[in-house]
């Protein structure tokens, strides 16, 4: 039994605080293995893949050309940057069965071939005497880009070591962002190269887009405060630490609320002059930057799980 | 057909760290990289204070996550349940480290040498087998069980806190000590299936 005078003689000694290396604490950890070469080369591959499919509908070759090279160029810049091996970068393509990485290589591979016969195809520097073949390569050159567009969700739902990202809602968050992404570009592009279009049923698509990639935002930080603590930590970090200036100013505000409200405001108004291309590619370069903020403050804040219960 | 696992008895553990000191001579692992690592945490207030004390390294688990996530094959298991990694096959995507959810996978950015003198001849021999921006973990000590020995940390460990053996034996050690103390698995949920059990 300790007598109380002991308990006070003890409760006034300076606290004992044994210093515990980083490396043997166990608390929340934010990744540190993917950073921003990477979220490029999500980012490239996002925008160029929603810019090809886009195009393809709206029959645009000017578009499929710039998103394939987005896809073909910089995200596969931006790929072997990431990897300290570049050189053993084809092996990638060994476990399709198991590796969300190793399909989506696939899909780029499938979409390096598909998707510049299509465009050759279009442009007419290739000719097939079978309609129905072109529209095959056509098809299916918009499913590998698909592929490219979904995979990389999927490549976060399987992170195990990070209750952010792993979660069923990422891939189709992930999809929204990038067809969001291909419309923002696809306006640029038509404002840019002053092509005829119809930027009033384009603004009615692009606000559908936009505002399917907010309630989607909206439903992943909800649900990911209620999966467990981990991922309510790093929903604290976005909203409140560290990435609150970059997630609120730059993917919410300036990313999802301004360009909805620019192309809001030019479907109602429904006149021409409001509903131009300026306009509308000014929302379209906000939503182009605002997504790159957004998938910049989702990979770093991925937090791993702890192996025990740190509180 | 053996399937070789651990137990780890977190009464005998007094986190002296001796297995990870073990662990870091036997694979040259250069600084800040642990395959074993003691994970420590203090938790309550005086009177009532409680350290505890959690060896980790690779859990070897049935169910591996970092087989099935790594796009390179690098790592793969074996029909005994130990996972091994390839360092030549690894191209630095570093998914095996999210995927892992026992933090066991480390990755060698850089290898800097201990001593500002540079680098010791043991480090020049593990700076040799080209680990540099690769992933990198404990393999169990395979080439000393292979010829009858015990992993580094086990045969290091001053309390007996470590026992490796066969999981498939019900009359090894390791089995018995799982079946009458109650041992477990970290993050069982997960169905990852480690082979290394705690004893309450």
């Amino acid at each position: 039994m300790i007598s109380n005078e002991a308990t006070k003689r003890m409760e006034s000694m300076p606290v004992y605080d044994r210093h515990i290396p980083e490396t043997c604490e166990i608390h929340y950890r934010t990744q540190t293995d993917w950073k921003l070469v990477e979220v490029l080369a999500i980012y490239f591959g996002g925008v160029g893949t929603g810019l090809y499919i886009l195009s393809q509908l709206f029959g645009y070759t000017g578009g499929m050309i710039v998103g394939y090279l987005l896809v073909m160029v910089l995200k596969n810049i931006a790929h072997l940057l990431a990897s300290s091996k570049p050189f053993r970068s084809i092996r990638v393509l060994s476990q399709p069965r198991t590796s969300w990485i190793s399909r989506g290589s696939y899909g780029i591979f499938l979409f390096a071939v598909l998707g510049l016969l299509d465009i050759a195809l279009r442009l007419g520097l290739v000719r097939f005497d079978n309609a129905a073949l072109s529209m095959i390569v056509s098809v299916l050159a918009g499913i590998a880009a698909f592929v490219i567009m979904a995979y990389i969700g999927f490549v976060f739902t399987e992170a195990r070591n990070i209750d952010f990202w792993h979660s069923s809602i990422v891939p189709v968050m992930f999809i929204c962002h990038s067809v969001a992404m291909g419309y923002a570009l696809l306006i640029v592009l038509l404002a840019l190269t002053q092509t005829q279009a119809d930027f009033y049923m384009l603004a009615w698509q692009f606000l559908i887009s936009l505002a399917a990639s907010a309630l989607m935002v909206y439903t992943f930080m909800s649900v990911m405060r209620h999966i467990s603590k981990s991922a309510d930590e790093a929903v604290r970090i976005l909203l409140h630490g560290k990435l609150a200036m970059m997630f609120w100013a730059g993917a919410i505000v300036a990313g999802l609320l301004v360009p909805i409200c620019v192309t809001g405001y030019c479907y109602l108004t429904g006149s021409p002059a409001a509903c131009s291309g300026l306009t509308l590619s000014i929302a379209g370069m906000l939503t182009l930057l605002g997504a790159l903020l957004f998938q910049l403050c989702f990979v770093r804040a991925g937090v791993s799980t702890p192996i025990v219960n740190v509180d | 057909m053996i399937k070789w696992g651990m137990t780890v008895d977190l009464k005998r553990c007094i986190g002296c760290q001796t297995c990870s000191v073990a662990c870091k001579m036997k694979n040259g692992t250069p600084p800040g990289i642990f395959f074993r690592r003691v994970l420590e945490k203090q938790t309550g207030k005086y009177p009532n204070v409680k350290r505890t004390y959690i060896t980790m390294s690779c859990m070897h688990c049935a169910d591996p996550p970092c087989v099935a996530q790594c796009p390179s094959g690098a790592f793969y298991k074996r029909a005994d349940g130990v996972v091994l990694f390839d360092t030549n096959k690894c191209y630095g995507a570093r998914i095996c480290r999210m995927a892992c959810p026992y933090d066991a996978i480390e990755f060698i950015e850089k290898v800097e040498p201990y001593y500002p003198q540079g680098f010791t001849p043991i480090e020049k021999y593990w700076n040799n087998q080209s680990r540099e921006g690769t992933a990198a973990k404990c393999d169990f000590c395979i080439d000393l069980v292979e010829v009858g020995e015990k992993p580094a940390c086990v045969k290091t460990c001053p309390t007996d806190a470590l026992k490796f053996g066969d999981l498939n034996d019900p009359d090894s050690e390791v089995s018995k000590l799982i079946l009458d103390r109650g041992g477990y698995q970290l993050r069982a949920e997960l169905g990852t299936n480690p082979s290394v059990y705690y004893l309450p």
